[in-house]
């Protein structure tokens, strides 16, 4: 079992804890019938939604990257779920085979990085009254980001995994010399019960504006910061390793029991909407059928606007001159607890000369949200068909503490009805470097879908695999709140028809 | 309008402010440098073992620190503590409940400790004998505007043997059994502005941490303090000079006094410097019946005994009295007076080889009448 731990367990994770960036439904935005979705990323479009109230009793969003590990398995994954697939890879107990060899490592890179992004939304509830619209939405988030790991090191331990269940020492030897390192792993989750208002301003010749902010109350769930700088490594012998200048900070932020304190922080999303009618759209004779909602729509937002504040924070720095490393075997490091890895490497420093190691208790920290800029837009082409657009971009630094996500713009044919959507997303994502295409789907209440679909079935380490499910509901019939149906669809002949 | 007030509900948690200890950061052994900074208005930080701080500890103002019942800091040779409270923000360290007591701090490093604007309260789970906070051998530790209180049996302070420990001003040592306690051959200075009140015993315990006999191993210089010091067992002068300064009140143990060493040697001395205005009281730390002190017992060395008033003592026979001088003593002793009771003698001068200044039969007062007894 210990063995089965040792050579599965990592893998599992650095697949798991690839690159992941929540909001994947951020495609719906333009969808008047998102409701919270797309409330969730501009916070004006709540007050121009079709519904006039809405539901979600809960809604999974997850972004899955890494720039290492891919899968090449010699069958798709769903006949994993079909349990079709050939004899020659069925064990005796009639289960499929796991071989390392579907397993492959990118070539083309020198550090390997991982980013994970979750967020569990719901419950949350929108109403919309006249021009005004309010809204309750909870949300948790979790986020996961290592960056700068050698990829030597990564490649050593892989091949011993692969190698068999024994585990050797690495061989620092095949380090770069010269190298220089910029290691940083962070880790991040919180809680927010957001409040949100949009109002909706009319003008002449069927324009309309619309602007709405959602104010969050936060609640920083915990996180830490390991942060390791040298300007290079040079082999000694065997086991040991030179390093130049080596620097270290190791922050553990622990939760405030006492819930959204400490008062007055919160996090902010800011947002507006443009809204185009034609003004033949609403004339009963607008027998073409063509822009019957609206000609197009564009709107703006910035989200998350903030900080999660800890006050619990533990930090411990260190900053020496060059000094001398020596590394323990692989196989005791994975019998250590993640505790004992952080005592000994304190160990390893405090041992350092000329070197003045300090920690701090109690030092306010601010991690910053991952506020970005939205910018998203819409035209509708006939009375079902839609071609939207979204761009995202990130706003926070990638290096340092605070939480990122990956930047991307994504266009995105759709079929809309009442009760049905179904769009087809092409994404340049993860800073727009990768193209994807994506799917996405609104059957009655149950929405899902993916901006790389491909991923999902073929996962590739230089893609990310994400995926988003939720239910909505809204506009139960009923007499009160029953959404007024637009004159031009009630069938009804008008005078100037023939 | 009822939304309103929902929202007003939920905007007011992020208001809300508990002063608990539920936000406290437990503290491992302090292997660094380290800072504690004030992160919440409650409680900061729990000790919940015993913590060994092995290098720098600053402690910031306004830090309030609970220590769970029984544990200890200890402060080792290579570490030190500054505790930086501020008048309004001190730095707290407190107990769970009254019930549970925790030892103290424990100060053994000779580096530059120093306690400022500091509370130490609810500790002295080892009782008697033991301290809130205890500056142990060679150890040292300044004290200022300190707060040392409720701390059950123990003292406050307890300096051992070649420690040093100033306190320099503002500090406050109340409700404790002893404010002060000290090896015979600790090092203390005592500056002014200090409050020691209300301690079940307001006095200076003088007694060895190690439970030995109090003998003085180098010469030795009683202060005046605004204390009196209780000397818990005999007090024995063993080639060496002890000097007791105007103004100091020296409270006996039962059966315990002052003597000097069987040894005899000339370089042994007792000097009682009392002054006309600042007489030097020497009596029992005990007030019941037969529980007085023993005495004084010179046989050897040059004394000078001034301006001392002299308690009763328990005389079993008539000729044992307050100050007796015997052996090869030389002894000069005026303007004192004696207590002793009836029909016991005040001074007593044993054998022919004792030497004493001429007026001690005129230059005293002896309240019973009795004047110095000879004894060939």
């Amino acid at each position: 079992m210990n063995s089965i731990v040792k050579l599965y367990g990592p893998t599992f994770i650095i697949i798991l804890s690839s690159n992941l960036h929540a909001q994947v439904s951020t495609v719906f935005v333009n969808s008047p019938y998102a409701g919270v979705y797309a409330a969730r990323i501009n916070p004006a479009t709540a007050v121009q939604m079709k519904q006039k109230w809405v539901f979600a009793p809960g809604e999974f969003d997850a972004k899955i990257y890494n720039n290492y590990l891919s899968t090449s398995m010699p069958y798709h994954p769903y006949r994993l779920l079909f349990n079709n697939y050939p004899d020659s890879l069925r064990t005796k107990y009639n289960n499929p085979v796991w071989r390392w060899n579907w397993l492959q490592t990118s070539s083309g890179t020198k550090t390997v990085s991982m980013h994970s992004f979750i967020k569990i939304s719901g419950p949350s509830a929108f109403i919309k009254y006249r021009n005004h619209s309010i809204g309750v939405m909870t949300e948790m988030n979790f986020f996961a980001d290592l960056k700068g790991v050698p990829k030597q090191l990564v490649d050593e331990f892989y091949d011993d995994l692969k190698r068999g269940h024994k585990l050797s020492n690495p061989e620092i030897n095949s380090l770069n010399n010269s190298q220089k390192i910029h290691l940083n792993i962070k880790q991040q989750s919180w809680t927010a019960i957001g409040l949100s208002y949009s109002h909706l301003w009319k003008f002449k010749r069927r324009k309309m504006i619309s602007a709405g902010v959602t104010y969050k109350l936060l609640h920083a769930n915990g996180g830490y910061q390991i942060q390791v700088d040298a300007d290079n490594m040079e082999e000694q012998s065997d086991k040991k390793i030179k390093i130049s200048s080596p620097g270290f900070e190791i922050k553990t932020m622990l939760p405030r029991k006492n819930i959204f304190y400490p008062k007055g922080y919160g996090g902010i999303d800011l947002g507006v909407q443009y809204f185009n009618k034609k003004s033949e759209t609403g004339r009963r004779n607008n027998s073409r059928k063509i822009h019957p909602d609206y000609l197009f729509k564009i709107g703006a937002s910035i989200l998350d606007i903030g900080n999660l504040v800890y006050t619990r924070t533990i930090t411990t720095t260190l900053k020496s001159e060059s000094q001398s490393v020596e590394f323990p075997s692989v196989e005791e490091l994975m019998t250590w607890s993640p505790d004992k890895i952080k005592d000994k490497m304190l160990e390893t420093f405090s041992e350092f000369k000329d070197i003045a190691p300090e920690t701090v208790y109690g030092k306010k920290t601010k991690i910053g949200l991952p506020t970005r800029f939205v910018l998203h837009g819409d035209m509708q082409f006939t009375k079902l068909l839609y071609l939207d657009f979204i761009l995202e971009q990130n706003l926070r630094k990638r290096d340092g503490k605070n939480i990122n996500t990956f930047s991307y713009l994504t266009v995105s044919p759709r079929v809309e009805k009442r009760n049905f959507t179904v769009g087809l997303p092409i994404t340049m994502d993860n800073n727009y470097r990768n193209l994807s295409v994506g799917f996405y789907a609104r059957l009655l209440f149950l929405y899902f879908g993916s901006r790389n679909f491909i991923a999902l079935i073929q996962p590739n380490g230089k893609q990310s695999a994400d995926f988003f499910i939720g239910i909505q509901f809204g506009n139960i019939p009923g007499s009160l709140l029953k959404v007024k149906t637009p004159y031009m669809f009630m069938k009804k002949k008008g005078c100037a028809e023939f | 309008m009822r939304i309103h007030v929902y929202i007003l509900i939920i905007l007011s948690l992020g208001c809300y402010k508990k002063n608990a200890e539920i936000e406290a950061i437990p503290i491992d052994n302090i292997m660094f440098k380290t800072t504690l900074k004030n992160h919440t208005p409650g409680i900061d930080y729990i000790i919940n073992k015993s913590l060994e701080v092995k290098k720098q500890l600053i402690i910031e103002a306004g830090v309030e620190i609970l220590v769970e019942q029984g544990c200890e800091i200890h402060i080792v040779e290579e570490g030190f503590i500054h505790s930086n409270g501020r008048p309004g923000q001190p730095v707290v360290f407190k107990n769970k409940d009254n019930t549970g007591r925790w030892k103290g701090i424990f100060i053994h490093s000779k580096g530059d400790n120093q306690l400022q604007h500091t509370e130490i309260r609810g500790a002295g789970s080892a009782g008697d004998n033991h301290a809130a906070v205890e500056v142990q051998p060679n150890g040292n530790l300044i004290l200022s505007n300190c707060k040392i209180e409720n701390n059950g049996d123990a003292s406050a302070l307890l300096i051992t043997e070649n420690a040093q420990c100033n306190i320099a001003e503002g500090c406050e040592l109340f409700n404790n059994n002893f404010p002060i306690q000290m090896d015979l051959h600790a090092i203390l200075t005592i500056g002014s502005g200090n409050h020691i009140r209300d301690n079940t015993n307001n006095a200076i315990k003088v007694r060895n941490q190690d439970g030995s006999t109090l003998v003085t191993k180098s010469d030795l210089n009683l202060q005046d303090y605004g204390l009196p010091y209780y000397i818990t067992s005999w007090l024995i002068i063993d080639r060496k000079k002890l000097t007791v300064d105007e103004g100091v009140t020296l409270l006996f143990e039962s059966n315990a006094g002052i003597t000097t060493s069987g040894s005899i040697d000339m370089n042994t001395s007792l000097m009682v410097n009392g002054t006309v205005n600042n007489k030097v009281t020497i009596g029992s730390f005990r007030t019941g019946l037969n529980e007085e002190w023993q005495g004084i017992l010179l046989s050897c060395g040059n004394n000078k005994i001034y301006h001392v008033a002299f308690n009763k003592c328990n005389s079993k026979f008539k000729n044992v009295a307050i100050l007796n001088i015997m052996g090869y003593a030389y002894v000069d002793c005026k303007y004192c007076t004696f207590n002793a009771g009836n029909p016991f003698c005040n001074i007593s001068l044993i054998g022919k080889n004792i030497v004493f200044n001429a007026d001690i039969f005129t230059g005293n007062t002896f309240t019973n009448g009795l004047l110095p007894c000879l004894i060939l």
